[in-house]
């Protein structure tokens, strides 16, 4: 009977359970999608990992004892062995086209057969001058088959190669080199190779043959199963794509809550509207718990139907994401039981979603029935214990930000943050039902329409709260990502300044640095200052690792803004890990031999000394004397404070890009990762920005929609009246908008300090936390906000305009 | 032998009788509001209702009519007195207890909003039945049905349904499960006169064969001449009880507590 019932209430009204059906969908597909998105890219870089090694029958292994660059060649004497092919890797620095960048270079097999790709363009390489390269390589140097490139590895000379051909892999790599070259084993000669692949005569009888090959090697090398290989390979496999997996989880979680509240708020409409026909039903004998069960019901067919819709289109979006990234190598792979995980969550939350307002529904006594009286306004919402519980939860979860922010403590600023969610969870729906009635006498200022809106909103407090939750959750998050990447960065660069007093340096291994490229230097916009540095060579006291070996000085100009200490006194700047080393303290004194001269200078610690990419002991002109001649070996760069980094970074390397002798050190070169870390989060905020709205419009449409249904005589009495539809418009528009734009402004309120107490706490040990607003972003929130509202209010209000005014004359 | 008996005669009148009280209350009292606010919507009221009785409650509006009926079927507890039903005791009944002896014992009619709006006329018959975990007999239903001519819109549902129809699938609810008490307030209050005399017939039978106790509420002295017995009702008290009373006497009734 209780399935009947439900499923009765589900036929006759199912547009009010669109909302519910909706937010289900997209909260279990993002759950699929992040699912999906796991297995298929872990497949796809499983495969991937192994691919080198699914070519042949036998890997052999050198470690690090192995010197002779030709170890591997005893094993092609063994019977039963066809072929063996050295492996070689390179990391070198490629210049070519407009960038410069890191690149693996690995070895391409001699023997055809061993080859793990294709190529799709081109020749394969047949001298040491010639490599392949992956397509997507050559797509971000800008360059195609048949151009000239130049690698250099460390120290050593630059050799120009030429790209005779493109293979596409199928796959980026997540992390790691930015670039990927295959070079003939001769481009190799003279390394001692990792490893070498074999192929045997006849793969049925692979144990002999290994068993063969076991005694022929020396000591530190072993021999193995390709496919064995290949396969832990693939397990060791640890997942590239894990940070991401965590993240869209995160996101589904966030997507679920939301979605949680819009089907509570959904479910509490519903039951107050149908208070007579559940107060009915009691009194023709439905217990409180079959009533309970009813709405329960509903809520789990309405939770399967979106479950049935999201995890496919989850599925979808999942392998879509991991096509996008190119890590779909192994095909769609999905998880049956997963993906059952999936709906089940789904279905579950909706049940939980409408356990409030099913015990509301119980407590409805069956003499409302027989009570023709209108049904009491939703609710003036009074402060109670809720909020006061809500108020302290917050109190002690601010508090424990706090402290976390203060000492740094990642772990601390979690609980933190997770407490204050749960008490604002608590408390703010309440706040939000306190402020409405201000609210509704501000909006009567603004004429008849505002002024209905107001009152209607305030008379519901409690249904308007509830709606303005999910908008403020989904605005908090956006707010706390955004203000953590925004403060991150500021925080991260402004110690990177004061950290690195050289913004970008070029320098040579030795040799005079080309005049073109300190004039191109100088050319560069926001470098305020730049000069030569001559350098030579020079003996200091031993302090192991950290010594340097050069005597550096500045030109008179940049000597003046970076290091003026050194301009009139016989004074050294030296790395403090250096003078921490040698247990010296600043105003030491030290003796410095360069050739057949000593020099007693006196000793100060300055960042100058091991920032700009060496270990330098820095002096003046004067303190040298003229009898030492130094070369200009590097050209320094000064930035203005608060320069625009990546701009510079990019500017500075074009200039490097042109000079294969130079190498680039100073400020530049760090923090990238950081960098890139905080704008994924900020591009994450963007896409939650979306999801956000996505479920805040049907939150907020489904709301008004049923509030028109329930004031149609209220409304057909106002048009009665003489109210215009346009009003009537209006009235819902300004509804809506204001239910978006208070939760929007209480998640801005709670997100900023999440926001900042997340920063101090991640990087507050290492540097001081800088506070910056995203206050672009913060905008763009607040208008999308009023957007929404709009958007949302559209529906309703065209359902509000076609209520005739004789409705309200009638019963 | 239709007279007008003063109030505290209603003892005499249950004492005449040999056949069970199927509802009765004892000195119930029914306050709303504090201090000097204080209003007693129902104040001591003694009566007995026996099993095949059809009674009417009659009064001016706001005499506490509802309110006693409220007592009378558990849906409401009295601040004072006791009220037992087809021979159980409500006080300290819980929730579970009182619901399931309405669904059993206990039938209702009221003057509007009868019928779960999302069921069929079918359903809604079913209601209690189903609620009770039974599976009521068919043909029974469809000789309900038949007898108070609502056959043929069975698969409808309310809102397709006239106010008439409505209120007798509210009736046939109230007698498939042979309910001890049928419980109706206003019942022919929004319906035409021959619709309602339709229906008054339809309960009038039901305790004259059914054995049912018929407890209704009425401002109509019309409806009120279908009854066995009419309880006369002024300020929360029971002013008069008639007996088979034909339309003068019970104006004549109603005009002397109007003062
Ligand atoms: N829930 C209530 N709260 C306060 N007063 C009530 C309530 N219900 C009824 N009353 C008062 O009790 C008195 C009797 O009401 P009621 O039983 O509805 O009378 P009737 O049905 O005879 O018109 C009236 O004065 C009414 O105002
Ligand atoms: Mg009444």
């Amino acid at each position: 009977m209780v399935l009947a019932l439900a499923w009765s209430q589900l036929r006759t009204y199912p547009a009010r359970l669109i909302a519910i059906v909706a937010a289900v969908t997209l909260a279990t597909g993002f759950l699929a999608a992040t699912a999906t998105f796991a297995a298929t890219s872990s497949e796809g870089l499983r495969r991937t990992a192994a691919a080198p090694l699914t070519t042949s029958d036998i890997v052999l292994d050198a470690d690090e004892t192995i010197t002779d660059p030709r170890w591997y060649e005893a094993a092609a004497a063994v019977p039963g062995i066809r072929s063996v092919d050295p492996q070689y890797a390179r990391t070198v620095t490629v210049f070519g086209g407009s960038r410069r960048g890191a690149a693996n270079v690995q070895s391409v097999a001699a023997t055809p057969e061993v080859r793990w790709f294709a190529l799709d363009r081109g020749a394969w390489p047949a001298g040491p001058g010639e490599v392949v390269a992956d397509q997507r390589t050559l797509d971000d140097l800008g360059v195609d088959v048949g151009a000239e490139l130049t690698f250099r590895q460390g120290a050593q000379a630059p050799v120009p190669v030429t790209v005779t051909g493109a293979a596409d892999l199928g796959f980026r790599p997540l992390t790691g080199s930015d670039f990927r070259f295959y070079a003939d084993p001769a481009f190799f000669a003279g390394d001692v190779p990792a490893a070498a692949l074999s192929l045997v005569d006849d793969p049925s009888r692979l144990d002999e043959v290994l068993s063969g090959l076991r005694p022929v090697l020396g000591p530190g090398i072993t021999a193995g199963s390709a496919a064995s290989a290949a396969d832990q390979a693939a397990a060791r496999f640890a997942g590239g794509n894990g940070q991401l997996v965590v993240l869209m989880l995160a996101f589904a979680t966030v997507a679920l809550l939301a979605a949680v509240l819009v089907i509570a708020n959904t479910f509490h409409v519903i039951v107050v509207q149908r208070v007579r026909q559940i107060a009915l039903l009691r009194l023709v004998g439905g217990r409180r718990k079959q009533v309970n069960r009813v709405v329960l019901v509903e809520a789990a067919i309405a939770g399967v139907a979106g479950a049935v819709t999201g995890v496919p289109a989850g599925v979808g979006a999942g392998y879509l994401g991991a096509d996008l990234l190119e890590i779909n190598g192994g095909g769609l792979r999905v998880s049956l039981p997963m993906l059952f995980l999936c709906a089940l969550v789904g279905v579950l939350a909706t049940v939980l979603a409408a356990w409030l307002p099913a015990r509301r529904a119980t407590r409805i006594p069956p003499v409302r029935a027989l009570q023709d009286a209108a049904e009491p306004p939703a609710g003036a919402v009074r402060g109670g214990p809720r909020l006061v519980v809500g108020v302290v939860v917050t109190a002690v979860g601010g508090a424990l930000l706090a402290v976390a922010a203060a000492g740094a403590s990642l772990p601390l600023a979690m609980a933190g943050g997770v407490l204050l969610s749960a008490g604002l969870l608590a408390a703010l729906p309440r706040l939000i039902g306190l402020l409405l009635s201000p609210v509704a006498r501000l909006l009567e200022r603004f004429g008849v329409a505002a002024g209905l809106a107001g009152t209607s909103l305030s008379q519901n407090a409690r249904r308007t709260a509830s709606a303005a939750m999910a908008v403020v959750v989904g605005a908090a998050l956006i707010t706390a990502l955004a203000v953590a990447a925004t403060s991150g960065r500021a925080t991260v660069y402004t110690d990177l300044e004061a950290r690195y007093p050289v913004a970008a340096g070029l320098r040579t291994d030795g040799t005079a640095i080309s005049g073109a490229t300190v004039a191109a230097l100088a050319e560069v916009d926001g470098l305020v200052a730049s000069g030569t540095v001559g350098t030579v060579a020079a003996r200091f006291p031993d302090g192991g690792q950290a010594t340097p070996k050069l005597l550096a000085v500045p030109s008179a100009e940049l000597a003046e803004r970076v290091a003026p200490q050194v301009v009139d006194q016989p004074v050294v700047l030296l790395p403090a890990a250096y003078l921490a080393e040698l247990g010296l303290a600043d105003g030491a004194p030290i003796t410095v031999t360069v050739g057949k001269r000593s020099l007693a200078l006196t000793v100060r610690a300055s960042r100058l000394a091991d920032t700009t990419g060496q270990l330098l002991g820095v002096v003046g002109q004067r303190a040298l004397g003229d009898g030492i001649v130094t070369t200009p070996t590097a050209v320094w760069g000064v930035a203005a404070a608060g320069f625009d980094r990546d701009r510079l970074a990019a500017d500075v390397n074009a200039v490097a890009a042109r000079d294969v002798q130079v190498q680039v050190g100073g400020g530049i070169t760090e923090g990238g990762d950081i960098a890139n870390v905080l704008a994924i989060l900020l591009g994450l905020s963007v896409g939650m920005l979306a999801v956000t709205v996505v479920i805040a419009l049907l939150g907020i449409a489904n709301l008004l929609g049923l509030s028109v249904v329930e004031r149609a005589r209220e409304l057909a009495l106002l048009r009665a009246l003489g109210t215009r539809r346009g009003r009537l418009r209006a009235m819902l528009a300004v509804e809506a908008v204001t239910i978006t734009v208070l939760g929007t402004v209480a998640g801005v309120v709670v997100g900023v300090p999440v926001g900042l107490a997340g920063v101090a706490a991640a990087v507050g040990a290492t540097a001081d936390p800088v506070i910056r607003l995203p206050w672009g972003q913060l905008a763009v929130l607040v208008v999308a906000a009023v957007v929404t509202g709009v958007l949302a209010s559209l529906l309703p209000a065209r359902r509000a305009a076609r209520v005739a005014p004789a409705e309200g004359l009638t019963r | 032998m239709c007279r007008a008996v003063p109030f505290p005669s209603v003892g005499a009148v249950t004492m005449q009788t040999t056949r069970a009280e199927m509802v009765s209350c004892q000195d119930v009292r029914k306050t709303y509001g504090t201090g000097p606010a204080t209003v007693a919507a129902v104040d001591g009221v003694s009566a007995g209702f026996l099993a095949g009785e059809f009674t009417a409650i009659m009064g001016p509006s706001g005499s506490g009519k509802t309110t006693l009926m409220h007592l009378l079927a558990g849906l409401d507890t009295p601040t004072e007195g006791t009220v037992s039903l087809a021979g159980t005791s409500l006080a300290g009944l819980d929730d579970d207890a009182l619901t399931d002896l309405r669904r059993d014992r206990v039938g209702f009619v009221f003057q509007a909003f009868n019928l779960l709006p999302t069921l069929t006329a079918e359903q809604n018959i079913v209601l209690p039945s189903r609620l009770a975990g039974h599976r009521p007999d068919p043909a029974e239903v469809r000789r309900i049905a038949e007898e108070l001519q609502i056959s043929d819109r069975l698969s409808h549902r309310p809102a397709e349904l006239s106010g008439g129809q409505q209120q007798r699938v509210a009736v046939a609810r109230a007698l498939l499960a042979k309910p001890s008490v049928v419980f109706a307030d206003e019942p022919t209050g929004a319906l035409d006169i021959a619709t309602g005399r339709a229906l008054l017939s339809g309960l009038r039978d039901a305790a004259r064969h059914g054995g049912q106790t018929i407890i209704m509420v009425t401002h109509d002295p019309g409806a009120a001449t279908y009854a066995d017995r009419v309880l006369v009702m002024a300020d929360g008290r029971i002013r008069a009880e008639l007996r088979h009373p034909g339309r003068e006497q019970i104006l004549a009734a109603m005009a002397s507590v109007a003062v």
